[in-house]
């Protein structure tokens, strides 16, 4: 009898574990979820000897929110281009350098200070285009340790908006030039991860960057089957949360309200892709 | 998926290995006050601020023979509950299956025992504060190996009593208080 229990739990674990949950999209999220109504145009930038891609909308007479992006290990602008496209079909101009090792958050650092410069240089292509009070960092990986510790290691000749960290790895992975202190982040932060991603980004390496955040407004997505490099794949399951989170804190945007906001009624709590979700002081 | 499918793999060879073997088989229920769970709640927000209440459940079967090896396969329940609502409130769920193996020694009532344990486990943890609007939703899968002692007093053939520490291999110590009662 007693091997038949054993057998038939078995059998009941491997059914539960291969199940398929539906996956459901709400309406506010879908906007996010599809690219923006804005054409865009990519372009490669010189500044201070430093390269840099941009990926801008097309709109004449607009200063323009900017994400400031840091790559994960080894990884170009070319890995990130569908979520870039995204982010600038919908308002954003998007400044990455070739940069493959961003950990210590210097060449992030230095790439807001080309946007201050570029911005005000009558010679250049980005004149006037960029909204400087509106300046958001999103990072990968190695370079989700590069814009925390742009923001908190450098000193910075704007404010920064918002953080985002994707894949964050947890310390023991990182260089030691490159570990983060979240505790010093002062600005709100969004920390996105997948449940697939438990060697380098696990969620408890996610839940205390989120823990150490002082009185911030913060939120913590794990999104389920996400692996470790999801963000660099093509529709990605992180775009929707990322432009939805881009648009409440950089645009303040109607349509972004409720997503995050709300606390138990909040938007992401109905997503059945998400496995853990945590929000404070939104 | 891989670890999981690697998880219950691991455990049907411990269980096949343990039922293998010519040794006699016991069943216990368990209920365990752990003063210091190696499975507690690490959240520094909300479970550190408040009163808790951390009991365990398990129910182990076990084969062993007198003086040497054990196996053991147990299903553990541990779950520590808020209940000062000025602090928020907060509930956290952790339920496991473990297989152990050690070495026992019966020492007339007194049953010294050291083990090794694989613990692979699902935690859930659920706070809310409304005065920091902190709103927690984690769900996780956990694997730990564990060092383990236990030492049970016998009060009667199916009473058992004991104390138990574990280290684990992320560095967490525990303790536990444990009253045994064989089925």
């Amino acid at each position: 009898m007693r091997y038949k229990l054993f057998h038939l739990s078995l059998v009941l674990g491997i059914i539960c574990i291969t199940s398929c949950e539906k996956e459901t999209v709400t309406e506010r999220l879908s906007y996010y979820q599809n690219p923006g109504a804005l054409p865009i145009e990519i372009m490669e930038v010189d500044f201070d000897d430093t390269d840099y891609r941009v990926y801008m909308p097309v709109i004449n007479d607009m200063a323009l929110p900017v994400v400031v992006w840091g790559n994960g290990s080894e990884a170009l602008p070319d890995n990130y281009d569908d979520t870039f496209r995204h982010l600038a079909s919908h308002g954003y101009l998007v400044i990455d350098s070739y940069d493959k090792n961003t950990g210590t958050g210097k060449t992030i650092s230095d790439a807001i200070g080309a946007i201050t410069a570029l911005d005000t240089s009558e010679t250049s292509l980005l004149y006037h285009k960029i909204d400087t009070s509106r300046v958001a960092l999103v990072g990968h990986s190695q370079g989700s340790t590069g814009v925390i510790n742009a923001y908190t290691n450098f000193n910075q000749p704007i404010e920064v908006k918002t953080i985002v960290s994707i894949a964050l790895p947890a310390l023991y992975w990182c260089d030691p030039e490159d570990k983060f202190d979240a505790s010093k982040i002062t600005t709100p932060f969004l920390i996105l991860s997948g449940t697939n991603d438990y060697i380098v980004s696990p969620t408890r390496t996610n839940e205390i960057a989120f823990d150490a955040t002082p009185d911030i407004p913060a939120a913590m997505l794990m999104v389920k089957k996400a692996g470790h490099n999801e963000i660099q794949e093509y529709s990605n399951k992180y775009l929707k949360y990322l432009a939805a989170w881009l648009d409440f804190h950089l645009n303040n945007a109607p349509s972004a309200q409720g997503i995050f906001d709300g606390g138990g009624e909040a938007e992401i709590r109905s997503q059945n892709e998400l496995k853990s979700i945590a929000t404070k002081g939104i | 998926m891989h670890m999981k499918l690697f998880l219950l793999f691991t455990f049907s060879l411990l269980f096949g290995s343990a039922y293998a073997q010519k040794m006699s088989y016991n069943k216990e229920i368990g209920m365990e006050i752990s003063t210091v769970s190696i499975f507690r709640p690490s959240d520094k927000v909300i479970f550190s601020n408040n009163f808790t209440v951390p009991i365990s459940l398990s129910f182990k079967s076990y084969k062993s023979s007198d003086n040497t090896l054990y196996y053991k396969g147990a299903l553990y329940y541990y779950h520590t509950k808020n209940y000062i609502e000025e602090y928020g409130t907060s509930d956290y769920r952790f339920t496991a299956l473990q297989a152990e193996m050690g070495y026992q020694w019966r020492l007339h009532k007194l049953t010294p025992m050291i083990g090794l344990m694989f613990s692979g486990g699902w935690s859930s943890k659920e706070a809310v504060s409304e005065t920091i609007k902190l709103y927690k939703n984690i769900n996780t899968f956990h694997t730990d190996l564990i060092l383990k002692t236990e030492w049970l007093y016998t009060l009667s053939s199916r009473l058992r009593v004991g104390i138990n520490f574990c280290l684990s291999h992320k560095g967490v110590l525990g303790s536990g208080l444990m009253v045994n009662y064989a089925i």
